[in-house]
């Protein structure tokens, strides 16, 4: 009896239709959304497409923020800050263009810089993009660009991780192209590659050929406890946006040790009729790529958001639905995996082709940011929408670019409430479902 | 006059029957008068002979469901100024039609069957073809959805939806109008940019140019912010606005020939459906028609108060406490 009861709730609860999609012009912003009882309470930080770091809480109060942009805005385990509350990573100086970034740092809570680095990189700019690491040692773990020759083409954009010590001084670096044997990319991705290379080199453009976007350290995890020695806690997990593939860095030798893609078994993007767990198949242009850290469920296991955005060497079909995958890093197989239809919506109501993120959180549930529409929403394991946010922050039209205006998220953090100092405020008052069917913008006749 | 999808073996593309399609022409009384089978025209469609292979590869052992080809609008031309002027291929009783899964618009000559006026489903200009917008510079396959300068010759379609020639008096009368959904498609698939939305385009047939476009960045918003991967229409209105429909959203709108949104609806009629075995809710509308109102019985009542734009930064779901 009771499990049915259960039953029909769930099924009640997942008639919930999504208010946004590729969004019509006009649409309701902050929480659309909110079941303090199943959802995971806690704040989240992100930039907004206003270039400010916002902390908003689960009504979607501004609670805190901070002037800077960051790509991403991180707020600092207090493990890693000496038990100093509500640091943000965030950059500090940007020139033109978002990848032009001169000088990252540290921020306390009342916004003093308690540490910064950019003039003492190479090129005296720090170049960060997409990702950082703030390490136990007090190190920093920065991804950056630097200028590389790549298949004899040269001023090609490459990545470097490096590690950073708090006087600013690199101890460990890694660039990319030095492993580009190691990516699995295929005889005929390579070809695929060096004309895009060739015909960059002719328009004087700077291809960013492997795109990586996201570099987590891999931290305490079950595989390594069982002798996985791949799965060394300080080894790094990145992605390669453009050439479809994740994988990890042996720190000691910066040798590849384990990848995922960028060539797939050759079965459909949809879900099997049979239960069965199956091997992952096309990723394509996915972001945020991490292990899952210890003492969340799913703990040791990969979570990604695949884009299912055009990328490949050479491009692979897409189609134009995103999905959250949750994979056993060892048998390669999908254990969960969230899309559209999981909350009875149309697949297509759930994509964004670039940026968003996907975090596990402590109750089981995810939270994801389906970035290029702004919107977060907290998901139970079964698809139940829990909690869901329309960022109301709107980008500011540049000089030079055309007006326009959007609410793109690059990706969104988690934050429990113990982070932050003490007597920052939250709320936690429900916003029901409503009937999107009745909703309407009111009628402003003069 | 309707589209059906018969099963038919089509030569050159499988030994088994397929799913194709036909157009039939029907008299009041129910008699078939006329009648058209794609399949038959499988060389005229502009396919390439890596298309050729592809589709051949994918439809040999048969295949059902909406038709190999998927012809999504089909609509006799009507009296147009090319004709007028003696451009035979426009003979206001020929039909024009696309195909969604291979791209091509085409026109077919009522007397004979044959396909006279064709764009695509090869543009010829091969996949590399970089984007016009630095910022997608750096993708690894780039093509030129963004590109927003007219008058321009046609670039690749994708997926297109309610091909037609504007009709005699309306602002553009003679053009073809397509929603250009750049939604996955094509023998072979096209390649689609990271960023990419749909496109309306307004073509002149005999130049074979683009003399008006829409995309999302005329009204100031990000390209993606207008898609909808299938379905979806486009009607030019007699002010010259458009009517567009952003099908899998049940979106309609109507612009301003410069990309103001002067009126927008999302439909909130819902249907369920199901989508592998889960239960799916959509508010997708196929297509939407202007109606004039002079249309239907005097009398049928319509409202016509503002709603002016409101501060989405401010607009809220109500909080309710229990």
């Amino acid at each position: 009896m009771k499990l049915s009861i259960r039953l029909l709730a769930f099924v009640l609860s997942v008639f919930y239709y999504s208010l946004v999609g590729a969004s019509p012009r006009i649409f309701p912003t902050g929480v659309t959304l909110y079941n303090p009882t199943k959802a995971y309470n806690s704040y989240v930080l992100f930039a907004g497409a206003d270039d400010i770091t916002h902390l908003i809480d689960m009504n979607g109060n501004d609670v805190h923020s901070w002037p800077y942009p960051g790509q991403p805005s991180e707020l600092l385990d207090p493990n890693v800050t000496g038990g100093k509350l509500g640091h943000v990573l965030v950059q500090l100086k940007n020139g033109v263009g978002s990848f032009n970034n001169k000088e990252i740092g540290e921020v306390d809570w009342n916004n003093n810089i308690v540490w910064q680095w950019g003039k003492q990189a190479p090129d005296g700019e720090a170049q960060q993009h997409h990702d950082w690491y703030r390490l136990v040692n007090g190190n920093t773990l920065v991804l950056s660009h630097i200028k590389s020759v790549v298949f004899g083409y040269s001023n090609v954009t490459d990545d470097v991780i490096y590690e950073v010590t708090p006087a600013g001084s690199i101890v460990w670096k890694w660039i990319a192209s030095e492993h580009i044997n190691e990516f699995g990319i295929s005889p005929e991705g390579i070809e695929y590659l060096k004309k895009r290379l060739a015909q960059s080199n002719e328009s004087n453009r700077s291809l960013d050929y492997l795109h990586i976007n996201d570099m987590h350290v891999i931290g305490d995890n079950h595989w390594f406890k069982a002798g996985e020695v791949r799965f060394n806690p300080s080894n790094i997990v990145f992605d390669s946006r453009n050439a479809n593939f994740v994988a990890i860095i042996d720190k000691q030798t910066g040798k590849i040790i384990w990848r995922l893609g960028p060539n797939f078994p050759d079965t459909k993007i949809i879900t099997p009729k049979d239960k069965g767990l199956r091997t992952v198949d096309q990723i394509a242009g996915q972001h945020d790529a991490h292990i899952i850290a210890a003492g969340l469920p799913g703990a040791g296991n990969l979570l990604l958001f695949d884009n299912q955005g055009s990328a490949g060497y050479p491009p692979v079909d897409v189609r134009s639905t995103s999905r959250v995958l949750e994979i056993n890093p060892i048998t390669l197989q999908i254990v969960w995996e969230y899309k559209g239809s999981l909350s009875g919506n149309s697949d297509r109501s759930f994509f964004s082709s670039y940026i968003s993120s996907a975090r596990r959180l402590p109750n089981g549930n995810t939270l994801i940011n389906e970035g290029m529409n702004g919107r977060f929403f907290q998901v139970t394991p079964q698809g139940e929408i829990v909690w869901e946010y329309v960022s109301p922050y709107i980008s500011k039209t540049k000089e030079g670019e055309n007006k326009s205006f959007n609410n793109t998220v690059y990706r969104a953090q988690p934050i429990p409430y113990d982070w932050v100092p003490q007597g920052a405020s939250h709320s936690e008052v429900a916003v029901e479902e409503i009937d999107v069917t009745k909703f309407k913008v009111p009628n402003q006749s003069k | 006059m309707f589209v059906v999808t018969v099963d038919r073996t089509v030569s050159g593309v499988s030994e088994k029957p397929i799913a194709d399609q036909t157009i039939y022409e029907v008299t009041s009384a129910g008699k078939i008068v006329w009648s058209w089978n794609a399949g038959d025209h499988i060389d005229e469609f502009g396919i390439n002979p890596e298309g050729r292979e592809l589709l051949r590869k994918v439809y040999v052992n048969g295949g059902k469901g909406h038709g190999f080809l998927t012809i999504n609008d089909m609509q006799p031309i009507g009296s147009n100024k090319w004709f007028d002027g003696g451009d035979k291929r426009f003979d206001p009783d020929n039909i024009v039609i696309d195909s969604r899964e291979a791209s091509f618009i085409a026109i077919i000559e009522k007397k004979t069957g044959k396909i006279v006026w064709r764009i695509g489903g090869d543009y010829g200009k091969g996949i590399e073809t970089n984007g016009v917008n630095a910022n997608f510079a750096t993708s690894p396959s780039l093509r030129p959805t963004l590109s927003n300068k007219v008058p321009r010759p046609i670039d690749q379609t994708s997926g297109q939806h309610d091909a037609h020639i504007i009709p005699k008096g309306l602002p553009g009368e003679g053009n073809l109008l397509v929603f250009d959904n750049e939604g996955p498609s094509g023998y072979p698939p096209t390649r689609i940019s990271t960023q990419h939305g749909s496109r309306i385009l307004e073509i002149d047939p005999i130049k074979k140019e683009i003399v008006w476009q829409y995309t999302a960045l005329d009204s100031e918003q990000p390209v993606w912010d207008f898609f909808s991967s299938y379905i979806s229409s486009a009607r030019r209105l007699p002010n010259g606005n458009t009517l567009i429909d952003e099908g899998m959203n049940g979106r309609i709108f109507q612009i301003t020939a410069v990309g103001e949104i002067v009126w927008e609806y999302v439909s909130p009629y819902f249907t369920k459906y199901q989508q592998e075995s889960k239960s799916i809710f959509t508010n997708w509308v196929f297509r939407a028609q202007p109606v004039p109102y002079n249309w239907v019985p005097e009398g049928t009542p319509h409202s016509e108060i503002a709603v002016e734009e409101i501060d989405i930064t401010k607009f809220r779901i109500p909080t309710k406490s229990k």
